[in-house]
């Protein structure tokens, strides 16, 4: 499915809007006056060092850090406080081992006051969606990892929220698995329309799913750079372009020569 | 059971024939105690005269005569009556000032606090008090047993509530639940291991300070009663008799009951 | 040759020397911590036992359940305590032996005066103090004050309890009544709003204190017993001539703990003393009717089911000292 993009400026208003965000945590500054928006439906992925803040800026739009300084809005409004409408994926599947496949699905209807009839209807569907159905009253440590993501991400999908963020959730998952998650989740955007955030350490994913791609340095933590990705959908991960672009951000990373240029650390780099 | 597709986590069980021979083992070392106990008690009757150590049979066969009489059923019955009443308090305030104590930081410090110091004075120690305050009856002994099980109970408790992962927590939180809400569904049922072995620990305790503290005084019923009555009037079979119940009943509440209980609320770690 | 004459001297100086000291027999006596025991602390501490010849080390237990298992035990060598204690064991194939009275029981039984109790009768579902479960004036108690009145152990709520505990009770209202000897029941007459509605030396006089010692100190220390004997029958003497001073003897013993007891009230503990000592009867003597009334509380005790096995009297009691003792007096 072909799915044409439109460039991420001049949006009435943008989903997310972070302006000056300073994030520190007693003497440390994670995060330094950073400043981005995000539009309705977009794909953003951030990638950058380990200790770079990525996490902590998920943390922060999802509502479960207040930050130091600046303004997080979503919606036009303060984030002040975790909300179902913005959820947050983490690494770790996170699924509650006292409570089956099913039950973890259910979790946030039933903190909504969900009737169980509407329960059952949700979230059988979403099984059935993620490919979990028969494994329903099977408990996570009787899973592997991806079928714990995917569970993960049933029950992200289950309170039906318009931003959707996401902390390296493939990252603990071996490579093939990864790339099946991550075609899964691309269906899901697509056909959901919902804004993601997807923080990753893996380029390649970050290329092959995203809008635009964040560049974070690392502490204190700002935006490096952000590279739009422009290739339609579906997408070759193969493709010379996406290698390319790898080498850019790579690059940029500090990580890799860029070809026919010296690395110069520390300063805005272009192709 | 479902086939599973995918690389899902499947471990072997055992099958159901060898179930009499799991029984078997398991309460082998049972048997040899026993037995063991049995030798070294009919050794030491052999070597002391009878009105000091009765040998094993004749206890024996006055515990069969007194479980068939009505007042010593009363009497035991009536010691069951304190630990049932005392313990289930004790689990009830263990478990709620276990929770409490984990989500608010400076009812924690205080309880610690209170703790350290209350907890090392041997639980029957308080009869005396107990009976100029509260008369004379059942109610100082439930007092003891509360006291007795309510310590390991709310330390065990306390200590969970402060490992329950972060992770969980935040999961709930992102999901919109509330206080209450986290209690509920994030700590209480994390925290059930714990109290599991706190329980078990906090009976022991309670089952021991039961007895001691029927015999200290203020009682005129009870297997504790019933063991001081005997040895004052010179009746030693009784008394062993009376040791006997004791051991026994003990074994069959720890054995048959709490282990079921902690069985099926751990279903999913045993799965 | 002449180092070995000295070396022989030197000891046979020494031997004598020592003579005296080994003429001190050893012996342990143990006795209740209760006033009924009294001439043992009397024989004690005014040097009775020592002027006999015996080198005593007194114990003292809480109550005769418990001595009677230093006595069956081995662990002490002559016991005063309630008489019952003997027979239960003796029932049981211990051997031991009645020799000698202490004291006749006194036990009364008083009641808060606001809890309408004039009678036993009407101790009927109320609550009563008693002594150590299992002792003889616990027997006393249950089969014959209760039974006196047509009631058994099932319709009063008996509270077992230490004395002093029974006292602080009663003067708290947290109990109806109780059965305490002295010097517990001066001190409650003196101190709590209560009436003595029984006394069972009034009514039902019966041997309580005995002296008893295991069969084997027959055997081994016939002379041992006979000192012990004469010592505490001087020590009654005593008491009988010269009570004041035996009251001064006796208090630090028996009233230390309750001096204190009373807030705002100031009893002198020598009155006390005194009450008790009138109120008590001290006597060596093991007559014909306490020989009778032993019969008859081994029967209440088959009665109440604390005793298994008939128990002969003469089995458990031994005269033979307390006759010598008699036939010595001028």
């Amino acid at each position: 499915m072909e799915v044409s993009l439109a460039a991420p400026a001049a949006e009435p208003r943008p989903k997310i809007a972070v302006e000056k965000l300073v994030q520190s945590f007693g003497a440390l500054t994670v995060i330094d006056r950073m400043s981005l928006s995000v539009a309705e439906g977009e794909f953003l992925a951030i990638i950058g060092p380990s200790g770079c803040g990525k996490s902590t800026l998920l943390r922060v739009l999802a509502g479960l850090v207040s930050p130091t300084s600046g303004r997080v809005r979503i919606d036009g409004v303060d984030v002040d406080g975790p909300d179902p409408r913005r959820h947050l994926v983490f690494q770790e599947h996170a699924l509650y081992p006292w409570r089956t496949v099913y039950k973890n699905v259910a979790l946030g209807l039933e903190i909504e006051r969900e009737n169980a009839q509407k329960i059952k209807r949700k979230v059988t569907g979403l099984l059935a969606l993620v490919g979990l159905e028969p494994f329903a009253q099977y408990y996570p440590h009787q899973l592997s990892g991806g079928m714990r993501q995917r569970a993960a991400l049933a029950r992200a999908l289950a309170v039906e929220p318009d931003v959707l963020l996401l902390d390296e959730p493939f990252g603990a998952l071996d490579a093939m698995t990864r790339l099946t998650l991550q075609d899964e989740l691309l269906r899901i955007w697509l056909h959901s329309g919902k804004t993601v955030v997807l923080v990753t350490h893996d380029v390649e994913e970050a290329l092959f799913l995203a809008d635009r791609v964040l560049i974070m340095t690392t502490v204190p933590g700002r935006i490096r750079e952000i590279i739009p990705v422009g290739e339609k959908r579906p997408r070759d991960r193969g493709s010379a372009n996406l290698a390319a672009l790898k080498r850019t951000v790579l690059g940029i990373l500090g990580l890799e020569p860029v070809i026919g240029n010296v690395r110069v650390p520390d300063t805005n780099f272009s192709i | 059971m479902a086939e599973r597709a995918g690389t899902a986590e499947a471990v072997a069980r055992p099958e159901a024939h060898r179930g009499w021979f799991d029984g078997f083992v398991r309460v082998l070392p049972y048997a040899v105690a026993f037995a063991s106990i049995l030798l070294g008690w009919q050794l030491a009757a052999l070597l002391f005269p009878s009105y000091l150590i009765p040998p094993p049979r004749k206890v024996f066969l006055r515990v069969i005569e007194e479980l068939g009489r009505r007042s010593f059923l009363v009497t035991v019955g009536r010691s069951f009556y304190r630990l049932a009443v005392g313990f289930t308090l004790a689990s009830a305030l263990g478990l709620a000032i276990g929770l409490f104590c984990g989500i608010w930081q400076f009812f924690r410090r205080t309880v610690r606090a209170l703790v350290a110091i209350l907890q090392s004075v041997p639980p029957i120690a308080w009869v005396p008090l107990f009976i100029v305050l509260l008369g004379f009856g059942d109610a100082p002994i439930i007092l003891v047993i509360i006291i007795a099980a309510f310590f390991p109970m709310t330390v065990s408790v306390m200590n969970a509530v402060e490992q329950v992962e972060a992770l969980h927590v935040d999961v709930a939180r992102v999901l919109g639940a509330d206080r209450a809400q986290l209690v509920a569904k994030v700590y209480a049922p994390a925290v059930i291991p714990a109290i599991v072995t706190g329980a078990q620990v906090g009976f022991g305790n309670a089952w021991r300070s039961l007895i001691a503290a029927e015999m200290v005084g203020g009682v005129n019923v009870g297997l504790g009663w019933f063991i001081n009555f005997a040895g004052e009037i010179a009746d030693m079979t009784a008394v062993l008799a009376g040791i006997f119940v004791i051991g026994v009943f003990s074994a069959l509440l720890d054995g048959l009951v709490l282990e079921r209980l902690k069985r099926r609320l751990l279903k999913w770690k045993y799965l | 040759m002449a180092l070995i004459r000295k070396a022989v001297g030197l000891a046979a100086g020494i031997c004598l020397m020592a003579a005296p000291a080994l003429a001190a027999e050893k012996l342990r006596v143990a006795y209740v911590h209760v006033f009924d025991d009294a001439p043992v602390v009397v024989a004690r501490d005014k040097g009775f036992f020592a002027a006999e010849g015996l080198d005593a080390q007194v114990t003292m237990f809480m109550s005769g359940p418990t001595l009677v298992k230093g006595l069956v035990t081995d662990q002490t060598d002559l016991g005063v305590l309630g008489f019952t204690n003997a027979i239960t064991w003796a029932a049981q194939g211990a051997d031991l032996k009645i020799i000698g009275k202490v004291q006749e029981g006194y036990h009364s039984l008083v009641a808060r005066n606001d809890r309408g109790i004039k009678s036993l009768k009407e101790l009927k579902g109320k609550s009563l103090a008693s002594q150590a479960a299992g002792s003889t004036a616990d027997i006393v108690l249950k089969g014959v004050v209760l039974k006196s009145a047509g009631l058994t152990e099932k319709d009063v709520n008996l509270i077992y309890t230490a004395p002093s505990t029974a006292l602080a009770s009663l003067r708290a209202g947290r109990v109806d009544s109780a059965f305490l000897f002295e010097p517990y029941d001066s001190i409650a007459k003196a101190s709590a709003p209560v009436t003595e509605i029984y006394e069972i030396g009034k009514v039902w006089p019966f041997p309580c204190m005995v002296v008893i010692v295991p069969g084997k100190l027959i055997k081994e220390r016939p002379d041992a017993v006979k000192k012990a004997l004469a010592a505490l029958k001087r020590s009654m003497e005593f008491m009988k001539e010269k009570p004041a001073e035996a009251a001064k003897v006796l208090a630090p013993s028996f009233m230390a703990e309750e001096g204190l007891a009373m807030e705002g009230k100031t009893l002198p503990a020598d009155e006390i003393m005194l009450k008790s000592l009138k109120n008590n009867i001290f006597d060596w003597r093991l007559a014909k009717k306490d020989l009778s009334r032993m019969e008859e509380l081994t029967g209440v005790m088959k009665e109440l089911g604390i005793l298994k096995a008939d128990v002969p009297l003469s089995s458990v009691v031994d005269l033979r000292w307390q006759n010598e003792l008699e036939r010595q007096k001028p």
